[in-house]
């Protein structure tokens, strides 16, 4: 890069900026999935630009920094730097992220601001129109041609929307040194997301809730753009006080999020009206009873911490102590949306509601809030030329003061259904300490021995299995043989136990079972046996190798349900290799696999569907498998020394998780047969490659192309081989009805060649 | 299972041990006590030396007084100056130690806030130097103003790091593939939540907590509301895989069998059952990071 004079000498500077074009051409099923992150359009591009000046007074040294990326693009960045070496630095930045989804789908509903979306009266009045068999005593079809037709033809009319979120970001900075130990520190960022991303509703309907049929229920799944508009404030300022043996800091921050839409509300596209019970013996029996949905969005609110921070060397033993103590707190006051969205349930049939005063369904508020304390002290110290110690103690502390609040019940299911009975909200805290003593001993040059031992405590509050235990111990050794060689070795061993079950604590509707899927939960019982390994090696100057692998294995002794046992383990390696001058070779392969044996509840049988849950003889196990692999190879050099340079590349990665249910007990009294699942599996094949021409002292062209191939198969997708798609429960008498108006956010493969020609200059 | 006085049974092991005499051998002074000056350096130099006086390095002398160019990190050079250029009669801080070889940079930055932790960090262990990841000496103008080694700062993380690069091209994942060319996915680095130098949460994450790096971009997630799901409060990694998965949103396991390895009511029985297909649970339970609705308690709006 040149430099030049500038300012009649008083000042130097560089710069250098790309302008050219740029041509893709994607194709596939969903071709957007390429841009998901980034933006490629095609025509006329900026690429990327610096400028950079300083003066060249030693009295009086500024500079400035301008640069950017992707400019006018959607995932443009762009900064400045400018300041007094050795008085202050002023950082600005700007940087666009996109996310893109999935383009093109199909939505019926139009939005009309404010979290609302509306639909044409018409489409809920004529899907409402097709035989609803809940309450009746007939099992609902399999399928409903008619039906699917006539949300066809409406889908078919419908808007093409794209799920996408945009994010922005822009922060500042400023260090100003207010003196040769002291310094002030100041910043800011503003990030705004706003968009759309997916969704969903689900909403039931029971059917023939008797002793001895009570599980026969369909679903409603509806699939809905979310609206996003999330803005976030985040202020820093601090101090540092440093001197030649150490540093302290302290620290204030200010974080602020804002929720533009507090909920989110749409009408039901298969019912124009609330429906009351469907009969009148059982009130649980509803069937798709709301007309209008709702769902609250993600509340706003805001934290403040303190920290006070630092390191400092202590004379003994060469030692350094090195600290952090914050503490702060988080508020969340948002005011509550209402129990119910369907007509249905009112105060008036639903004798109690609101059993709190202050929760009005359309009034009140959480009040919540959260204190945080964090305490981290650690000690390296040094004995001994040989010998290094380091001593860590962790403690975080999640202290939820949210007040408990009392409800008469909920509209459940998807506002389907009012579940009536007291429910006591929880607000979980907990706390995490750990510690961690490591000794390395040099023996010689060529071998280092290394121990560890460490302890970590969860402390649960407001749960069943409020205290978990995990100690660690570990050994290893690095080995130099020679200069250019290098191996790590290590082991480590850990083992994880829950303390006593408090069964005062399994309360209100919660999921866990119990004692046994309480410490299931908490990795009770896990023994952990990990061995890993690395290895650096530079036999000659051209020749850069590193390697690394893994060894893991969990156990789980008392664990009934959920994971049993994994394995895994990982190999890798890249190896950069200049055989001749002017052209350098990598190559590098790695791999990882984790083998996992999951053991679910039981398939109910299909002979005795009212029969209990929890039958040894039907619980369904499944071996998993996730693999996932990497191959690269690249190489780069210069044609013509200074002038002609170029650097490919291709890289393939795949991965595939696997799932192989069966019943070990099969045939078994029930006759619960574990059904197959197919694989997922996902590929990506990528090739670049660039080639630099230096026209002149100046200006140069860039030619870079790129390839993607990119595809995945997804059982949970390709089972939706449409936007409706009619939904069966497992086992041949627990066909349901279930109706979906799903989204088809769901992308399989694309294409892509991306290719561009660049002028850039510098000076 | 670790009785006490198993653990000062080793703890005063090795104190003995490192008392008894082994010791590893210091390296000694290798280019005596006299400074050349950086002209001297430039005049066999010249192409480095360029490089490095307009580079960040070559100007840290404003901040340091006892600043004095090349020799600030490679020593004194007269003798090597003397030696017609003679290697052994300099400091090449890629021959010493780990402690030596971190100590000169250490000199300076150990006012670095970014590395308090250090000494005791799982690279420092790992016996990582600061020259295994840096370069010295790099243009003033570039974007790139940590000095990274490698086309780009994920470059240099990867080269040991190679199962994040099959992570970084999994169907999901964060953008920070192959930053160095303007058609990539590039608009996160590493250290945008790892501080590689060390950090008090797990991970090298670089803040007090995991959950607390993420919350700095999906804050949405922070707040506390009134059902809330116990694990996403405690730890993010509890269901996702930040780098990249096979799975949709960075779940390290398929929907279904994530939210059934706590809840094992039921099971994944084939794909056309209703929990499974599409977002699996979440096809009704959309709220589940938490829910601040008076009817949300099954986390479904």
């Amino acid at each position: 890069m040149a430099v030049v004079q500038m300012f009649d000498g008083t000042a130097t500077a560089d710069f250098s900026g790309e302008l050219g074009l740029q041509q893709k051409r994607v194709a596939g099923e969903r071709p957007s999935q390429f841009t998901a992150y980034r933006d490629l359009p095609n025509g006329f591009a900026w690429g990327a630009f610096h400028f950079y000046a300083e003066s060249n007074d030693p009295e009086q040294p500024y500079y400035l920094k301008l640069f950017g990326r992707d400019l006018l693009q959607d995932d443009q960045i762009l900064g400045m730097e400018a300041g007094l070496r050795g008085d202050f630095r002023l950082r600005l930045g700007y940087k666009e992220t996109p996310r893109l989804y999935s383009t093109g789908n199909h939505f019926l509903e139009r939005y009309t601001g404010n979290g609302r979306y509306v639909i044409d009266p018409n489409i809920p009045q004529t899907l409402q129109g097709f035989p609803d068999p809940a309450g009746s005593a007939v099992l609902p079809l399999t399928d409903d041609a008619a039906f699917r037709n006539s949300l066809a033809n409406f889908l078919k009319g419908a808007q093409g929307i794209n799920l996408r979120i945009d994010r922005k970001t822009s922060t500042a900075e400023l260090i100003k040194r207010i003196n040769d130990s002291l310094s002030f520190r100041l910043n800011y960022q503003h990030d705004d997301k706003e968009g759309t991303k997916l969704a969903g509703f689900g909403a039931f309907d029971r059917n023939f809730v008797t002793a001895t049929n009570f599980e026969q229920f369909r679903a409603v799944l509806f699939e809905l753009p979310e609206r996003v508009d999330y803005h976030t404030d985040i202020l820093r300022a601090g101090l540092d006080f440093t001197r030649d043996n150490g540093l302290v800091q302290l620290t204030y921050e200010f974080q602020n999020f804002a929720n533009g839409i507090d909920t989110l509300r749409w009408d039901n596209p298969f019912r124009a009206t609330d429906r009351t019970a469907g009969s009148p013996a059982d009130p649980n029996l509803f069937g798709l009873v709301t007309a209008h949905g709702l769902m609250d969005l993600p509340p706003g609110g805001h934290s403040h911490i303190g920290t006070l921070s630092g390191t400092w060397m202590l004379p003994p033993w060469k030692s350094r102590l090195t600290w952090t103590l914050s503490g702060g707190g988080t508020w969340q006051d948002d005011r509550f949306a209402p129990f119910t969205q369907n007509s249905v349930m009112t105060a008036s049939n639903l004798p109690g509601l609101p059993l709190v005063p202050s929760l009005t369904p359309d009034g009140g508020s959480l009040k919540a809030e959260v204190l945080n304390f964090t305490q981290n002290y650690q000690l390296a110290m040094h004995p001994s030329e040989a010998l290094s110690l380091t001593a860590k103690y962790r403690y975080y502390y999640y202290d939820n003061k949210t007040p408990h609040l009392l409800f008469p019940g909920y509209a459940g299911n998807g506002d389907s259904e009012w579940l009536a009975g007291l429910i006591k909200t929880t607000a979980p805290s907990y706390l995490r300490q750990n510690g961690d003593l490591d000794a390395e001993y040099m023996i010689n040059r060529q071998f280092s021995a290394r121990a560890n031992i460490g302890w970590e405590r969860w402390r649960r509050w407001e749960r069943d299995e409020p205290v978990t235990d995990e100690r660690k111990l570990g050994a290893g050794l690095t080995v130099k043989p020679v200069k250019w060689a290098k191996l790590l070795v290590d082991y480590k061993f850990g083992r994880r136990d829950a303390g006593p079950y408090d069964a005062r604590m399994n309360i209100g509707p919660s999921l866990i079972l119990g004692e046994q899927t309480a410490r299931q939960s908490d990795l009770d019982g896990c023994t952990r046996h990990t061995a890993e390994t690395s290895l650096i090696m530079s036999p000659t100057k051209n020749i850069d190798i590193r390697a690394n692998g893994s060894l893991t294995y969990d156990g789980y002794d008392t664990s009934r349900l959920g994971l049993r046992r994994r394995r895994g383990w990982l190999a890798g390696t890249q190896v950069s290799f200049i055989p001749a001058d002017p052209v350098t070779l990598t190559a590098g392969y790695s791999r990882n696999e984790n083998r996992s044996l999951f053991h679910g509840g039981d398939a109910k049988s299909a002979a005795a569907p009212g029969g209990p849950f929890f039958q040894d003889q039907n619980f369904i196990y499944t071996k998993m498998r996730d693999k996932s692999e990497n191959y690269s190879l690249g190489a780069s050099g210069y044609i013509i020394r200074g002038v002609l340079t170029y650097d490919v590349s291709c890289n393939y990665t795949r991965g595939a998780v696997t799932a192989k249910p069966f019943n070990p007990n099969f045939p078994d009294i029930n006759g619960a047969a574990a059904l197959p699942i197919e694989n997922t599996r996902v590929a990506t094949h990528s090739a670049k490659a660039g080639l630099f021409w230096q026209l002149s002292k100046n200006l140069s062209l860039n030619f870079r192309y790129l390839f993607e191939k990119f595809n995945v198969a997804d059982p949970a997708w390709d089972a939706l081989g449409n936007q409706i798609s009619p939904l069966y429960q497992d086992g041949s008498l627990y066909i349901e009805d279930s109706r979906a108006l799903l989204l088809n956010s769901r992308y399989s493969d694309y294409t892509a060649h991306a290719g561009s020609v660049t002028l850039s200059y510098s000076f | 299972m670790f009785r006490p006085g198993f653990i000062a049974f080793l703890v005063a092991a090795l104190f003995t041990v490192s008392y008894g005499g082994l010791r590893a051998s210091a390296e000694e002074p290798v280019g005596g006590d006299m400074y050349a000056g950086a002209t001297e350096c430039k005049n066999c130099h010249e192409a480095r030396f360029e490089v490095f006086d307009h580079g960040i390095h070559g100007t840290s002398g404003y901040f340091d007084k006892n600043f004095i160019g090349c020799e600030s990190c490679h020593g004194p050079g007269v003798m090597h100056v003397v030696a017609g250029g003679d290697k052994t009669k300099i400091i090449g801080p890629s021959t010493w130690t780990q402690a030596q070889a971190t100590g000169f940079c250490l000199n300076c930055h150990i006012k670095t806030p970014r590395l308090k932790y250090w000494e005791g960090s799982i690279h420092q262990r790992a016996g990582l130097m600061c020259h295994d990841c840096h370069k010295v000496s790099f243009s003033r103008a570039t974007l790139d103003k940590l000095l990274f080694k490698g086309t780009s700062q994920a470059d240099a993380c990867l080269r040991c790091h190679t199962e994040i690069r099959i992570a970084l091209s999994q169907r999901s994942r964060h953008p920070l593939r192959d930053s160095s060319r303007p058609d990539a996915e590039g608009n996160m680095v590493c250290t945008d939540c790892h501080n590689p130098h060390g950090t008090v949460a797990d991970h090298l994450v670089d803040a007090n907590s995991i959950n607390d790096k993420c919350w700095q971009c999906h804050m949405e997630k922070k707040m506390p509301v009134l059902w809330e799901h116990a694990p996403v409060k405690e730890n993010c990694l509890n269901c996702h895989t930040p780098h990249g998965s096979s799975n949709k949103s960075l779940l390290n396991q398929p929907e279904s069998f994530l939210c059934f390895s706590c809840h094992p009511q039921g099971h994944v029985g084939s794909v056309n059952n209703r929990w499974a297909v599409s977002r699996g649970c979440l096809n009704c339970h959309s709220m589940i990071h938490g829910s601040n609705n008076p009817s949300g308690v099954m986390l479904g709006q």
